[in-house]
């Protein structure tokens, strides 16, 4: 599978009357987005704001961030199963307005679970130096819901981990709208001359090289693939191109990610970068989800470290999802291939606070090589900002966003996530 | 350069005083160097002088009160700058005589004071968060080698000098956390060490996984007929409503409600708000979290003695341990304190 993507800088993101690419400045026409929008009748209104980074802004209640990307040569489309068909993507040609993300924004619905919601970004102060959505000229996507969507009843929270259904169906319709505007400003590229192009291509290497397989841990939220919404206990074997395509959208919760970095995702960039230099890339295993029983966790380490060793894998690059039960499935995986002779490290974040706590909700020895990702949980204290977006304060708990803040790391959109985008890192004294 | 004056505490072994005949002496004290002491001058050297050794009996320290302070007053009319006890090796009581000493001339003299301790020491738990531990052989055999990491670390924090990794400067992790932004993004970092051990080489871990303690398990109840049994849960079982806001993760609370004669938890009075996995089976029947109705009937059938009159509850979700660990004491504190003997603890 080769995939070129082609990269365009974008200098600039300004209104005008129709949407297009001019030079590097990415012209948007809001009520062509607007209309794209409203086609989907889970939406009264739709309204969009350019924020920049150096602006005093603060834009709270932020859902998924996206790449504008398009497919220009090649078999299916960006974001298979939500804008294209649901078809194998990660070959041809693929375009990218680097620089530039749509972020959805809107405050809990009726009947949401509001436990993982906080997400926010700074665009100047010490917050932006932490988030990389800071650094991107965003398109911000406030939306409002149709509240026929929500008839009485439907406030009523049965399931506290994944909420109402109606509250559901709408974040699934938020994701699905983010990604249409992705896909349509990245429609812009369509015919434009990429200012760089990357080829990605696991093709064969020097067979004296180490065979490495990515693992990318999933905790209950796990992402969609192709559309897909499963829980992945044995996992699925990608090939990272289908990432740079799209394939694996975030469920738009709290600090598992965003799709701007699964289609931008650094360990998967690197470890392509460096196949046949250093290593033979052989694949990734997405795998996770909800596993409730010990026996369950048994099943699921040891069927993913059987396709590692299917693979033939020499060794594994971990990402794993610390703070909750599936830290257990995570260190029974390190464990097994370790046995199998797969040598592993580890990208992992700290939850731990105060000295006696480790950090770890379970380990085992096996996970010797660990790269610390941050922290969730540090502190960081934000200067009052002169525009916000999104409401006025967050929730769960409350908290008024108009001034001074002072949030746990976990809270700024991607500072510290799965795909270990971060210079962020903790040491033990 | 000043020579630091440094007052070295012992136990009545070390000191000479005798072995566990002696575990009840008394605190004494003498000017210089005694024992070990004489290895701990000399690796000082010039920088500093042990200008007295204060000792007392294991025992005494540890069992009579007020021996702490009579040990630490011994030790502030040397006026020192510098206080090193021990080391202890894997010696359990004087190990915490070494961290108690430690902490206190720290505290209360505000000078610059530094333990040693094997690692398995149970003192070592105790203390290692507050303290500089230096990591230590099990015997006495390692002394020089222990001392020797005792000096240079007082040294360094005597002079301000910031200390290195634990492993790098050999004392115990404190479990402080330094928030620092590396040279290299994680997935280079990652990628490199990963690199490193498939080739054999040799890779340092930027996080070591820690070390349990397993919790031992309380003796069984003798007569269940007559025990008092509690219900706790840490599923996020809570009156409709949520009318006390227990958070659905990173709970900072847990709440107690009544269910003196109640038989059941009918799902239009109870609810979970845990957001860690689907919580509709339990709204539907919110026995399958708290399971009121079959302690009711074990509790009529005379199987247990009496079902205590509250019930426990708070959110065991992405929760973070200190905080759990205090929830923990207080609950079992109360539920003692109250007279249970037994608790069915239902986790998610």
């Amino acid at each position: 599978m080769r995939l070129e993507v082609g990269t365009i800088q974008i200098r600039d993101v300004e209104i005008g009357r129709a949407t297009a690419l001019t030079d590097h400045t990415l012209v948007i026409d809001p009520e062509e987005l607007r209309t794209l929008v409203l086609e989907d009748s889970h939406f009264a209104d739709v309204q969009m704001h350019l924020v920049r980074p150096g602006e005093s802004v603060r834009v709270i209640h932020v859902l998924d961030v996206v790449e504008p990307r398009w497919k220009v040569a090649g078999p299916g489309g960006v974001f298979p199963g939500f804008v294209s068909p649901a078809l194998t993507v990660g070959e041809g040609r693929t375009h990218r307005l680097a620089g530039v993300a749509v972020a959805e924004v809107g405050a809990p619905v009726p009947g949401e679970s509001t436990v993982f919601r906080q997400r926010l970004i700074d665009m100047a102060g010490p917050g932006a130096a932490l988030s990389p959505f800071a650094r991107t000229l965003n398109v911000a996507l406030e939306f409002t819901p149709n509240m026929a969507c929500f008839p009485p009843g439907s406030e009523q929270i049965k399931d506290f981990l994944t909420g109402g259904p109606e509250s559901h169906d709408y974040n699934r319709a938020v994701l699905s709208a983010g990604l249409k505007v992705a896909a349509r400003l990245g429609r812009t590229a369509r015919e434009a001359t990429p200012d760089d192009v990357e080829t990605f291509e696991l093709s064969p290497c020097d067979p004296a090289l180490p065979r490495v397989v990515c693992l990318l841990q999933e905790v209950t939220a796990t992402p969609f693939l192709y559309g897909m919404h499963v829980s992945l206990p044995f996992g699925a074997l990608l090939h990272p191109n289908e990432f740079f395509d799209g394939a694996v959208v975030r469920w738009n919760r709290g600090y598992v990610g965003s799709t701007y970095g699964e289609q931008n995702h650094p360990v998967l960039v690197e470890l392509c970068r460096r196949h046949g230099r250093d290593v033979n890339f052989v694949g990734c295993i997405v795998f996770g989800g909800t596993t409730v029983s010990s026996a369950e966790k048994e099943a699921s380490s040891s069927a993913v470290s059987k396709t590692a060793r299917v693979l033939r894998a020499d060794a594994a690059l971990v990402i794993g999802l610390n703070g909750s039960n599936h830290a257990v499935d995570l260190m029974l995986t390190i464990q097994k291939c370790e046995r199998a002779g797969i040598k592993t490290t580890l990208i992992y974040n700290d939850v731990g606070e105060g000295p006696d706590d480790p950090g770890f909700i379970f380990a085992l020895p096996e996970a010797d090589a660990i790269v610390s990702a941050g922290s969730r949980g540090q502190k960081v204290t934000l200067p009052k900002m002169a525009r916000l977006i999104g409401g006025e304060h967050l929730v769960d708990p409350y908290m008024d966003a108009r001034g001074e803040l002072t949030v746990p790391m976990r809270y700024l959109c991607c500072s510290v996530d799965t795909t270990a985008n971060t210079r962020q890192t903790v040491r033990f004294e | 350069m000043t020579t630091l004056r440094v007052v070295h505490y012992l136990n009545q072994f070390f000191a000479g005083i005798g072995a566990e005949d002696k575990a009840d002496a008394p605190p004494g004290h003498r000017e210089g160097p005694i024992g070990p002491g004489r290895v701990l001058q000399q690796l000082l050297g010039d920088r500093g002088e042990v200008v007295a050794t204060v000792h007392c009996g294991d025992n005494y320290a540890g069992e009579k009160r007020g021996a702490i302070d009579e040990i630490v007053g011994l030790i502030a009319t040397y006026r020192p700058d510098i206080l090193i006890a021990g080391p202890a090796f894997s010696a359990g009581r004087y190990g915490l005589a070494c961290g108690e000493v430690t902490l206190r001339a720290r505290e209360r003299l505000g000078v610059v004071a530094v333990t040693g301790m094997h690692v398995d020491n149970a003192a070592t738990e105790v203390y290692r968060t507050r303290l500089h531990i230096a990591s230590t052989q099990r015997t006495a055999v390692g002394m020089a080698d222990g001392l020797a990491i005792m000096a240079r670390l007082a040294l360094k924090l005597a002079a301000g000098t910031a200390l290195g990794s634990p492993a790098d400067e050999g004392y115990v992790p404190t479990g402080r956390r330094i928030f620092e932004v590396a040279e290299q993004p994680a997935p280079l970092r990652a990628v490199e060490m990963l690199l490193r051990k498939v080739r054999g080489e040799p890779y340092t871990t930027e996080w070591p996984v820690p070390r349990y303690h397993r919790v031992p398990a309380a003796p069984p109840l003798g007569d269940l007929a007559k025990a008092t049994i509690a219900l706790v849960t840490t599923g996020g079982l809570v009156p409709a409503g949520n009318p006390d806001r227990l958070e659905s993760g990173f709970a900072t609370k847990w709440l107690r409600y009544s269910i003196a004669g109640v038989d059941s938890l009918p799902p239009e009075r109870w609810q979970s708000v845990h957001g860690g996995f689907n919580t509709s089976r339990i709204n539907e029947d919110p026995h399958r979290v708290l399971p009121l109705d079959v302690a009711r009937e074990l509790e009529r059938e005379g199987v247990i003695g009496r079902l205590h009159p509250e019930f426990f509850s708070t959110t065991g979700n992405t929760s973070v341990i200190p905080t759990m660990r205090r929830f923990a004491h207080e609950m079992a504190g109360e539920l003692r304190a109250a007279g249970v003997d037994g608790v069915i603890l239902t986790s998610t």
